[in-house]
């Protein structure tokens, strides 16, 4: 006879885990979580796991690398990981890591970590909400979609997430701002702009740019400014992606750990990859069928009776189970509207040294761009004031300045000076776009298998003009606040037709199964419940109907939140 | 291995280094490049030291080295210093020599090495 569990999870990421800690408050119920990688998790103020993490990145990574601490867990030998997503086609082309199947015309870049806690362990923290219109795009501008809910029906679950999050933020910057509303402060004051952002912001704050008025604000942050929850305050360690070392950043193996408290009900197995999904005639899901490849690649197929199921793989793992269990069959929309934030940054040299790399690899934003009738023709954008120089910009690192000064034929005493001089001047500008939901970027089944026998996601992406015009108005808009700066030396200020595009990922897949009245053109209804399946939910960033400009993990964490409630008044928790 | 210590002074800028780390870095180039990897920018850097301005002397020699074997060396001399960082014989691209937290470059931008903060909340809001 099978095993048997009321509820099973798929994925232990912040949606999985946040759902996974609320049923088990009820003490009711037995839950299985079930995750495809294999790791330690770390008891209640240990931080044995992360320490090794730590150790690993240390020794073996480049520092570079959002993957560089996890490079030696098993799971990444035996089966590929999206990794080399950010590469170029052409880098990817006979890599025996590649693992999306690329399907064009333009590479789907959005990697996301393997990990029992997914992919908050190297995410950098930040967590802005949606804004109301973000929910209407197709009411108020007549492209897009609507969301089958608003703004005010998701607001009193921002505040909860924020609360289990552990969120910092300043409320009466983001209270109101583009009429987003906030009906309780932050659980936490906001993390303190930094010397950097100061000086910035001391230039162009309250400046007026294409008529809209530029206000600096803290970006609110899953960033502990107090002891919370049992984790300490921030320290500034400038290591937030890939890895804090003392979870001042929230990961998901807070709410795990939460949940995996009750050692009598919750429990989680790792190294076990859920294959199929099997529904009976009426549409209830009855069996979850997994391999659990620490047995071996060889490994037969397991199967567990469920009387729920939770699925909460992301983007790309989620559509594709449900490809391959043949499920939704009145849903056109599994696996399609997949979205991404694409975004560039503008680099810069101030003319005095800002001293970056000190605190958070990101405090400030400028929020005034993400909406107005524009929207109509362009996508809006979300600037972000980078702490970290020049960021991921490539050729942009603090190395690639020693190697340009050394090329230069700059040595000794005359090139510590130039490079401590060059460097502590930079910062940068970052815009983020938001892409239309459109049925032609999906997620559908490769052909090609990974190493268990299941195939692999094959994914179709492009980026279409609405967003290409929004990263060019990004562009102009981040030099022109630049040029407010008197002797601001900007990298490279080519705009328009002169500049070529190169647009890299936020790692912010979305929209896979999203969220809709209609069984047709979406896959769950309001609630997150599956229209086809009166027992299968899912949470997590595919269910978005649209992307807006905000990332994601603020508002996934919201509607699991919300969905888990669903699902308690489901299963009578 | 002390050749090696003086020769990184000269290059990087920087005076107080840690000879131990050296030899470790001597060795860490030598087994990833080849043993003789370092030899010619050793040698001319013996003759550099003879004269009245070092520095001087070895910038001409690598300007006129047309392999630019003395040039590349050197580089990944500063790299590994810098930030224990060098770039990977085979493939280009940045490897990682295990000493991120020592390296120079922290010092010069008065930032401490990431994860490696162990300062309080909120330094950060004051210039260093």
């Amino acid at each position: 006879m099978d095993e048997q569990f009321d509820v099973v999870i798929i994925g232990s990421g912040v949606a999985g885990a946040l759902c996974a800690a609320d049923l088990a408050q009820a003490k009711r119920h037995r839950i299985l979580i079930l995750e495809a990688a294999d790791q330690l998790i770390d008891k209640p103020g240990s931080r044995v796991q992360r320490a090794e993490f730590h150790r690993v990145m240390n020794l073996h990574g480049n520092r570079g690398d959002m993957h560089a601490p996890f490079s030696k867990l098993p799971n990444r030998n035996l089966f590929a990981a999206p990794e080399n997503a950010s590469r170029s086609l052409e880098e990817q082309q006979g890599g025996a890591e590649k693992y999306y199947d690329q399907a064009g015309p333009e590479p789907f870049k959005a990697p996301y970590n393997r990990l029992v806690g997914g992919s908050t362990w190297s995410w950098r923290g930040n967590v802005p909400r949606f804004i109301p219109s973000d929910f209407k795009l197709r009411t108020l501008y007549g492209i897009g979609e609507d969301w089958p809910i608003t703004y005010d029906d998701l607001e009193p679950w921002y505040v909860r997430a924020e609360e289990e999050l552990g969120v910092s933020g300043d409320h009466a910057e983001w209270d109101g701002l583009l009429g987003a509303k906030r009906s309780k402060p932050f659980p936490m004051p906001e993390i303190a702009f930094s010397y950097a952002d100061r000086l910035i912001r001391d230039k162009i704050h309250g400046r007026k740019i294409h008529s809209v008025t530029v206000q600096v604000v803290h970006t609110p942050q899953a960033r502990n400014s107090q002891v919370y929850d049992g984790r300490p305050a921030c320290e500034g360690n400038h290591n937030c992606i890939p890895l804090c070392p003392i979870q001042a950043k929230y990961d998901a193996t807070v709410h795990l750990q939460r949940a995996l408290a009750d050692k009598t009900r919750v429990s989680l197995r790792t190294g076990c990859v859920v294959t199929k999904l099997t529904a009976d005639a009426s549409g209830k899901i009855t069996h979850v069928h997994y391999k659990n490849w620490k047995i071996g690649p060889k490994d037969k197929e397991r199967t567990i009776a469920a009387g729920l199921v939770v699925l909460a793989a992301n983007a790309i793992e989620t559509p594709k189970l449900l490809l391959l269990s043949k499920l939704c069959p009145r849903s056109e929309a599994v696996g399609r509207y997949l979205m991404d934030h694409v975004q560039e940054e503008v680099g810069a040299r101030f003319p005095e040294p800002l001293f970056p790399f000190r605190g958070p690899q990101s405090i400030a934003s400028i929020e005034n761009f993400r909406d107005g009738p524009f929207r109509k023709e362009r996508s809006g954008f979300r600037m972000t004031m980078g702490n970290d120089a020049w960021g991921r910009k490539p050729g942009g690192a603090p190395i690639d300045v020693l190697d340009k000064l050394m090329d230069g034929g700059m040595w000794g005493r005359a090139l510590a000076v130039s490079f401590a001089d060059s460097v502590t001047r930079m910062f940068r500008f970052s815009f983020s776009t938001e892409q239309l939901p459109r049925a032609a970027n999906q997620v559908s089944l490769s052909d090609k298998l990974d190493d268990l026998g299941i195939p692999r996601p094959k994914i179709a992406f492009s980026v279409d003009d609405y967003t290409l015009r929004g990263l060019e108005k990004g562009r102009e808009t981040a030099i022109a606040v630049l040029k407010q700066i008197p002797k601001i030396e900007i990298e490279d200020d080519t705009v328009g037709a002169s500049h070529a595009v190169a647009w890299n990922t936020a790692a912010h897949p979305m929209g896979t199964t999203r969220m809709g009245t209609d069984p047709k053109t979406s896959v769950v209804a309001a609630n997150g419940r599956v229209h086809d399946h009166p027992n299968l939910f899912i949470v997590g960033a595919s269910v978005f109907t649209t992307g807006a400009t905000a990332n994601p993990t603020l508002t996934l964490a919201a509607l699991a939140l919300r969905s888990s409630e669903a699902v308690r008044k489901q299963i009578g928790a | 291995m002390q050749a090696f210590t003086e020769l990184s002074k000269l290059l990087t800028g920087v005076q107080q280094l840690d000879p131990s780390l050296g030899t470790y870095y001597q060795q860490k180039l030598e087994e990833k490049f080849g043993p003789t990897y370092l030899h010619d920018v050793l040698q001319a850097f013996e003759a550099a030291r003879k004269t009245k301005k070092p520095l001087d002397t070895l910038k001409a020699a690598m300007a006129a080295d047309t392999s630019q074997r003395l040039r590349l060396a050197a580089k990944q001399i500063v790299k590994i210093w810098y930030y224990s960082q060098f770039n990977d014989p085979d493939t280009g691209r940045l490897a990682n020599a295990g000493q991120f937290a020592r390296g120079l470059a922290w010092a010069l931008l008065k930032a401490p090495p990431h994860s490696n903060s162990k300062l309080e909340h909120g330094y950060w809001t004051k210039k260093p």
